[in-house]
C-alpha cells in the first residue's frame, strides 16, 4: 500500500488548517463577535485538537482503516452512514473553499474574466491530484511546504507591520462569541480527513507529537494573522472581507518592489489548490467506501457534475456563499466532523471494553 | 561435411558479402579452414599470429592448431555461434581432424582516443571521456577501480545489431534486486537494433512516454565511477560514448562535475543559482505575460509605465510578441546547432544584433519582452541536460500564463510536481530527496556539504552498504 510518512501527514494537516480562515472568516466573525472573534478561533481550534487527539488515540490502538474498524465493530450500516456524512462534508468544504477563493479573485484580480476560467484551472488539477495516490498528494504538499511556510512568515510579519491600533476587547458577551463560533464552524473540522486515510499513514510511537507540533504552528499562524487583521482595521474589520490580502495591503509598494500583497495572492492560490485536492481525495475515498463497486473515476465524475451544478446554479456570489456557510452548513458540519466521529469512537471503545480487549 | 563445403555454406549465409574471406590450408591430407571479415579484422595479426604458426605445424590435429595459435582471445564455439563470432570480428577456424570449432578475436577498429566530451567540460578535474569503443570504455572504468568488486556483466541486444551491452556495478554496494531487474529488462528487449544507449531508455523506465528523463547518462568516466560508488548501476553500450546510470533522481541534473572539484561553499552558491535559473527559464515568460495581461496592478508603477510606453506601438498582442521572440530564438538555436562552427558565429550576430535590435527599432517587438525571453532562454542552459524538458514546459507555461494568468501557472506547477512525484524507477522517488524529504541526501542537494561530511550513500534508493566513510 502506498502510504505517507508522518511528516507528510503533518504538512497536510498544516496546509488544511488555513482553509478560508485567513481570507473571509476573520471579517465574518467580526460581524457577530467583534474583537472577541479570537476566542471563536480558540474554541473551534480546541475542537480540532480534540479531533486530532482522537485520531492519534485510534491510530495507536488500531492498525486497520477506520471504515473496516467501524464496519467490524458497529456494523456496515453505521459505516455507510458515517462515510456518507463525511462525503457530504468534504463536498461542502470544497464548495466553500472554491467559492471563497473565486469571489476573492473575481473581486480583485480577474475582474473581466468569466467563471469558466476558474473551473478550467481548479477542477483538472484537483481531479488529477485526487486521482493520484495519497502518497503523491502527500509528497506534492511536502514540496510546496517550504514555499508556503516562507510566504506565511512573510505575510505574518508584514501584517504585523501594518498594525496601527488596538481594538476594544470585551465589547460583546460570551453568547455572541459562541453564536459566531457555531455560525462559522463549517470553516473548521478539517482534521477529520485524517480518519479517512488512517490506514495510509505510517505512524510510530512518538509521532503524535509531530502532528501536534505542526497543527499548533499552523493554528498560531492563523491566530496571529487574525489578530493582526483586527488590530489593523479595528472597528471596520467587517468591511474588509479578504483579511490576509487587505492586512498586507497596508504596506503597499514596499521598497519599490511593487504590491507585496500579491505574495498573499500566490499563497492563497497554492493553499486553495492543495486544500481542495485533500478534500477531494477524501471525498473520493469516502465515495469508494460507500459504493465499493464503483472506482475513483466514478467518484470524480459524480463530484465534478454536482460541484458544477452547486457552484454555478446555487451559489455564485459572496452573499449566497455567506448564507450557505452560515445557515444549514454549520449544524451539518458539527454533526459530521465532530459529533459522529466522537460517538463512533466512544462506541468503539465501549465495545472493546465489553469484549474485554 | 568437408571444410570447403562448410565455408561455402557460411559464405552463402552471409550473402556472399565482398569482405567475407576464407582460406584453406592443407597438409598431409589434413585441412584447416579460416573464415573471417577482412574489413573488420586485423590482417597482420591473422597472418603473424594465426596463419603462419599453423602453417609451420607438421601434423594438423585440433590440439596442435590450438597450441600454435598465438592469441589469448581464443575459444571453442558451437556451430550455432559461428556467424555471430564472424560478425564480431573473429576468425573462425575449422579442422578436418575434429568437429570442434575455434574462434579467435582479432577485431580491428580504429577507435578515437578518449578526449574531453563536449557535453561536460570541466574547469578542474579529469578531462577523459568515454569513446564509441566499449572495450576502451570498460578500460576507463577498470582504471578507476582496482577492486574485484567492480562487476561487469555482458549481453547482446538487438536481433540485427547484436550490440554488446555491459552492466557494471559494485558488488556489496549496489542493490542486487536493481541489478537483477536491469538484467531482466535488458534480456527481455525484443528489437531489431540498438544504435545508441538512448534506444535502451524506454525499455528500462516505468513511464517510457514521459517528457521527463528517467535514466541518468554521462560521457565521463569519473562521473560514472562516482555514481557506481553511490550504489547505482551503469549500462555501457557499444558504439556510443553515452553511459546510462540508474536509479535516477532529478537532483542528479542539478549536480555538476565541477561542483565536486571546487570549494563546497562556492559549489553550493552555484547550485542555488542553477535552481533560480531553472525557475526563471520555466516560468519567466509565462509569469511576465500573466502579469501583463491579468495582474498588471501588481507591478511597481514605474515599471508599469516603462512597459506601457514600450508596448503601446507594438502591433502584436503581448502573447504573440513573446511567442514570436521565443520561436525566433528557438529557430536560431536549431540553426546554430546544425551549421558549421564558422557560420554559427554569423547566425548569432544576425540573430542577436540584427534581428533583435532592428526588431525593437522597427517597433515589432518591445525591449522588456526581448529581455524576459533572453533571460529565460539563457537560464535554460544553467542545467543543459534538462533543456529539452524545460523548453517544452516554458512554452506550455507561456500559453497557460496568457490564457488564465497566475492561477493557471501555479496550478500547472502543482500538476507538474504531482506528476513528477508519481514517477518512481527502481525504487527511487523521482523528486527525492526533496519529497520524500531525506535530510542526509540533502547534503548533496541544493547545497553541497564538504566531502568529509558526506558519510553515507544516498538513501533515495536502496543500497547494500549505506556507509561511505567513517
Amino acid at each position: 500500500m502506498k502510504s505517507v510518512n508522518v511528516y507528510q501527514t503533518a504538512i497536510m494537516l498544516f496546509i488544511i488548517v488555513f482553509a478560508n480562515k485567513i481570507l473571509l472568516l476573520p471579517s465574518l466573525l467580526y460581524r457577530t463577535a467583534s474583537a472577541e472573534s479570537v476566542f471563536c478561533y480558540l474554541i473551534a481550534f480546541t475542537l480540532e485538537i480534540l479531533l486530532l487527539t482522537l485520531f492519534i488515540f485510534l491510530k495507536r490502538k488500531y492498525s486497520t482503516s477506520f471504515s473496516s474498524l467501524i464496519k467490524a465493530k458497529l456494523g456496515k450500516i453505521s459505516m455507510v452512514v458515517f462515510y456518507v456524512l463525511l462525503m457530504i462534508f468534504f463536498f461542502c468544504k470544497c464548495v466553500l473553499i472554491y467559492n471563497v477563493t473565486y469571489i476573492f479573485f473575481k473581486d480583485l484580480i480577474y475582474k473581466n474574466s468569466g467563471s469558466f476560467l476558474f473551473i478550467i484551472c481548479f477542477l483538472p488539477i484537483t481531479n488529477y491530484l485526487a486521482f493520484s495516490s495519497f502518497r503523491v498528494l502527500g509528497r506534492t504538499c511536502q514540496i510546496f511546504f517550504p514555499i508556503i511556510l516562507v510566504v506565511l512568515i512573510f505575510c505574518t510579519v508584514t501584517s504585523l507591520v501594518g498594525v496601527n491600533d488596538i481594538p476594544l476587547f470585551f465589547t460583546t458577551g460570551a453568547g455572541d462569541v459562541f453564536l459566531a463560533t457555531i455560525k462559522h464552524i463549517s470553516s473548521f473540522g478539517d482534521f477529520v480527513f485524517l480518519f479517512v486515510f488512517m490506514d495510509k499513514i505510517e505512524f510510530k510511537a512518538g509521532d503524535g507529537k509531530k502532528l501536534y507540533f505542526f497543527a499548533l504552528i499552523a493554528i498560531l499562524f492563523v491566530l496571529t494573522l487574525a489578530v493582526a487583521f483586527y488590530f489593523s482595521y479595528t472597528y471596520t474589520s467587517f468591511m474588509h472581507p479578504y483579511a490576509i490580502f487587505e492586512t498586507m495591503g497596508k504596506v503597499k509598494d514596499y521598497g519599490g518592489l511593487g504590491r507585496i500583497d500579491s505574495v498573499a495572492v500566490v499563497l492563497v492560490i497554492i493553499l486553495t489548490y492543495l486544500q481542495m485536492a485533500i478534500y477531494l481525495k477524501s471525498f473520493v475515498c469516502c465515495f469508494c467506501e460507500v459504493f465499493p463497486k464503483l472506482n475513483s473515476t466514478y467518484a470524480l465524475i459524480s463530484f465534478d457534475l454536482t460541484f458544477l451544478a452547486v457552484v454555478y446554479l446555487l451559489i455564485r456570489n459572496l452573499e449566497k456563499t455567506v448564507l450557505y456557510a452560515e445557515s444549514v452548513l454549520p449544524y451539518f458540519s458539527l454533526i459530521s466532523f465532530f459529533l459522529v466521529p466522537l460517538c463512533a469512537i466512544i462506541f468503539l471503545v465501549a465495545k472493546d471494553k465489553k469484549e474485554g480487549k | 561435411m568437408n571444410i570447403s563445403k562448410k565455408m561455402e555454406k557460411i559464405k552463402k549465409e552471409l550473402h556472399y558479402s565482398f569482405d567475407v574471406t576464407s582460406r584453406l590450408l592443407t597438409k598431409n591430407g589434413d585441412e584447416v579452414g579460416f573464415i573471417y571479415l577482412k574489413s573488420f579484422t586485423d590482417n597482420l595479426i591473422f597472418s603473424s599470429a594465426i596463419y603462419e604458426p599453423i602453417s609451420k605445424c607438421e601434423i594438423l590435429t585440433f590440439e596442435n592448431i590450438k597450441n600454435f595459435i598465438q592469441s589469448n582471445d581464443i575459444k571453442e564455439i558451437k556451430e550455432g555461434e559461428i556467424l555471430e563470432n564472424i560478425m564480431k570480428g573473429a576468425v573462425v577456424v575449422f579442422s578436418s581432424s575434429s568437429p570442434k570449432i575455434l574462434s579467435i578475436d582479432i577485431q580491428k577498429f580504429n577507435a578515437r582516443a578518449p578526449s574531453e566530451p563536449p557535453t561536460a567540460p570541466v574547469i578542474q578535474g579529469p578531462r577523459e571521456g568515454f569513446t564509441e569503443d566499449i572495450k576502451t570504455n570498460i578500460g576507463l572504468l577498470r582504471k578507476r577501480f582496482f577492486s574485484p568488486n567492480l562487476v561487469l556483466k555482458n549481453l547482446s541486444v538487438g536481433k540485427e545489431t547484436k550490440t554488446t551491452v555491459v552492466v557494471a556495478y559494485l558488488h556489496g554496494i549496489a542493490d542486487r534486486k536493481v541489478v537483477k531487474e536491469v538484467m531482466k529488462k535488458l534480456k527481455n528487449i525484443d528489437t531489431d537494433g540498438v544504435v545508441d544507449s538512448y534506444y535502451l531508455m524506454p525499455y528500462l523506465t516505468s513511464r517510457p512516454n514521459s517528457l521527463f528523463k528517467q535514466i541518468g547518462n554521462s560521457e565521463k568516466p569519473d562521473i560514472v565511477s562516482a555514481k557506481l560508488l553511490e550504489g547505482r548501476v551503469a549500462i555501457l553500450v557499444d558504439n556510443t560514448p553515452m553511459v546510462l546510470t540508474l536509479p535516477f533522481v532529478i537532483l542528479e541534473e542539478m549536480q555538476n562535475t565541477n561542483d565536486y572539484y571546487t570549494n563546497y561553499i562556492y559549489a553550493s552558491l552555484l547550485r542555488f543559482i542553477r535552481m533560480i535559473g531553472i525557475f526563471l527559464a520555466l516560468l519567466g515568460p509565462g509569469v511576465y505575460i500573466a502579469l501583463q495581461l491579468f495582474h498588471y496592478n501588481v507591478l511597481p508603477i514605474k515599471y508599469l509605465i516603462t512597459i506601457a510606453d514600450s508596448t503601446q506601438q507594438i502591433p502584436f498582442t503581448p502573447f504573440i510578441e513573446i511567442l514570436f521572440i521565443s520561436l525566433l530564438f528557438q529557430i536560431l538555436y536549431e540553426v546554430s546547432l546544425r551549421l558549421p562552427s564558422y557560420l554559427g558565429l554569423a547566425t548569432s550576430v544576425v540573430g542577436a544584433l540584427i534581428l533583435g535590435d532592428t526588431g525593437v527599432k522597427a517597433g515589432l517587438i518591445s525591449p522588456p519582452a526581448v529581455i524576459v525571453v533572453a533571460i529565460a532562454k539563457i537560464a535554460l542552459y544553467t542545467i543543459p541536460e534538462q533543456s529539452a524538458q524545460t523548453t517544452v514546459l516554458q512554452f506550455i507555461f507561456l500559453v497557460i500564463g496568457a490564457s488564465v494568468g497566475l492561477l493557471g501557472i501555479v496550478g500547472g506547477l502543482i500538476y507538474v510536481i504531482a506528476y513528477l512525484n508519481s514517477i518512481e524507477n527502481f525504487g527511487a522517488p523521482y523528486l527525492a530527496p526533496f519529497s520524500p524529504f531525506i535530510i542526509s541526501d540533502n547534503k548533496d542537494g541544493v547545497v553541497r556539504a564538504p566531502l568529509l561530511n558526506m558519510k553515507t550513500r544516498p538513501k533515495s534508493f536502496h543500497t547494500e552498504n549505506i556507509r561511505r566513510q567513517k
